[in-house]
C-alpha cells in the first residue's frame, strides 16, 4: 500500500542568501552537512548540481543496514529554488520516493529558506513495527522539535 | 495524511499531554488513572484529552461512570513513523546546516 506525505520547514539563517544556495550547490559545502549528522555514517557522498544531474550517498543510522539515497535535479536557479526528486532505498527495497522543493529568499540580512517535501512512502518494511516504536519516535521527534525551538527563542 | 502529522505535532507539543500518550502506550487507561500522576485539576486533565482526541491520537468511550481512553495505533503506524522521521531527519540538516553557516562566517573572520 502507498502513502503519500507533505510537510514544509521553513528556517531563518543569518547568512546571505548566496552562501545558503551555496551550502546546496557546492559539494564540498554539501557533505560537510547533508550527511554529516551525529549517529549517521555516510559514505560515497556524490554531487552533480544542475539541472538532469545526480547526486548518490549511502548511510547507516546506527544500524547495519544501509540506506541509498538517490536524488536527481530538475531546477537550479541560482539564489531562487531548487527542485529535486530523490529515492531512498533500504539494502535493495525501495522505500520512498519523494519531490523536495527548497526556496530562498533574502529576510532582513539574512535568508528564509523553506523546504517542501511531497513523498509516497511505499510498502511496510521491517525497522518498526507497532505502535510502541512509532510513538516512541514521534516522542523524540517532538522533544528534538521543542528543544530546537527553545534554543532558537 | 498530511494535516494528520501536523495536528500529532501539535497535540503533542504539551508536556502533559505527551505523559498521558506514554502512558496509554502501555494499554488503555481511565481518565483519572491518567490524572493521577499529573499536578493539574481533572477539568485540566479532560481539557488536554480534547486536545489529543480531535488531534486523533486517542478515543475514549465511557461506560457506566468511567471514561476510558485508547490510544490510537492507527495515527502512530509504521508509515506516520516514517514520515515522523524524515521530518526529524530534515530539522537535523537544517539545524547542521545553520551550524555550517556559522562555522563559515567565523573561518572568514579568522
Amino acid at each position: 500500500m502507498s502513502k503519500h506525505s507533505t510537510f514544509t520547514l521553513e528556517r531563518h539563517y543569518d547568512a546571505p542568501v548566496e552562501r545558503v544556495y551555496a551550502c546546496w550547490a557546492n559539494p564540498e559545502l554539501k557533505s560537510r552537512w547533508f550527511g554529516n549528522l551525529e549517529g549517521v555514517h555516510t559514505v560515497g557522498h556524490k554531487l552533480d548540481f544542475r539541472p538532469g544531474g545526480t547526486e548518490h550517498a549511502r548511510s547507516q543510522c546506527g544500524k547495519p543496514e544501509w540506506s541509498t539515497y538517490n536524488a536527481t535535479y530538475h531546477v537550479t536557479d541560482e539564489n531562487e529554488r531548487i527542485v529535486y526528486s530523490y529515492s531512498m532505498d533500504l539494502e535493495d527495497k525501495r522505500m520512498s520516493v519523494s519531490l523536495a522543493t527548497i526556496e530562498f529568499a533574502a529576510e532582513g540580512k539574512g535568508c528564509k529558506m523553506t523546504l517542501t517535501e511531497q513523498g509516497v512512502f511505499l510498502d511496510d518494511f521491517g525497522w518498526s513495527d507497532g505502535r510502541e516504536e512509532g510513538t516512541r519516535l514521534l516522542l523524540e521527534a517532538i522533544a528534538k522539535d521543542l528543544a530546537r525551538q527553545e534554543a532558537h527563542a | 495524511m498530511l494535516n494528520y502529522l501536523d495536528q500529532t505535532f501539535q497535540a503533542l507539543a504539551d508536556p502533559s499531554r505527551r505523559a498521558m500518550v506514554e502512558r496509554l502506550t502501555r494499554g488503555p487507561a481511565s481518565v483519572s488513572e491518567l490524572a493521577e500522576p499529573l499536578p493539574m485539576s481533572l477539568p485540566a486533565v479532560v481539557q488536554h484529552l480534547q486536545v489529543l482526541e480531535a488531534s486523533g491520537l486517542v478515543t475514549s468511550q465511557k461506560v457506566g461512570r468511567v471514561r476510558t481512553v485508547t490510544l490510537q495505533a492507527d495515527v502512530l503506524r509504521q508509515a506516520e513513523s516514517w514520515m515522523v522521521a524524515q521530518r526529524t531527519l530534515w530539522e537535523r540538516r537544517l539545524d547542521r546546516l545553520g551550524d555550517l553557516l556559522a562555522e563559515i562566517s567565523e573561518e572568514e573572520r579568522l
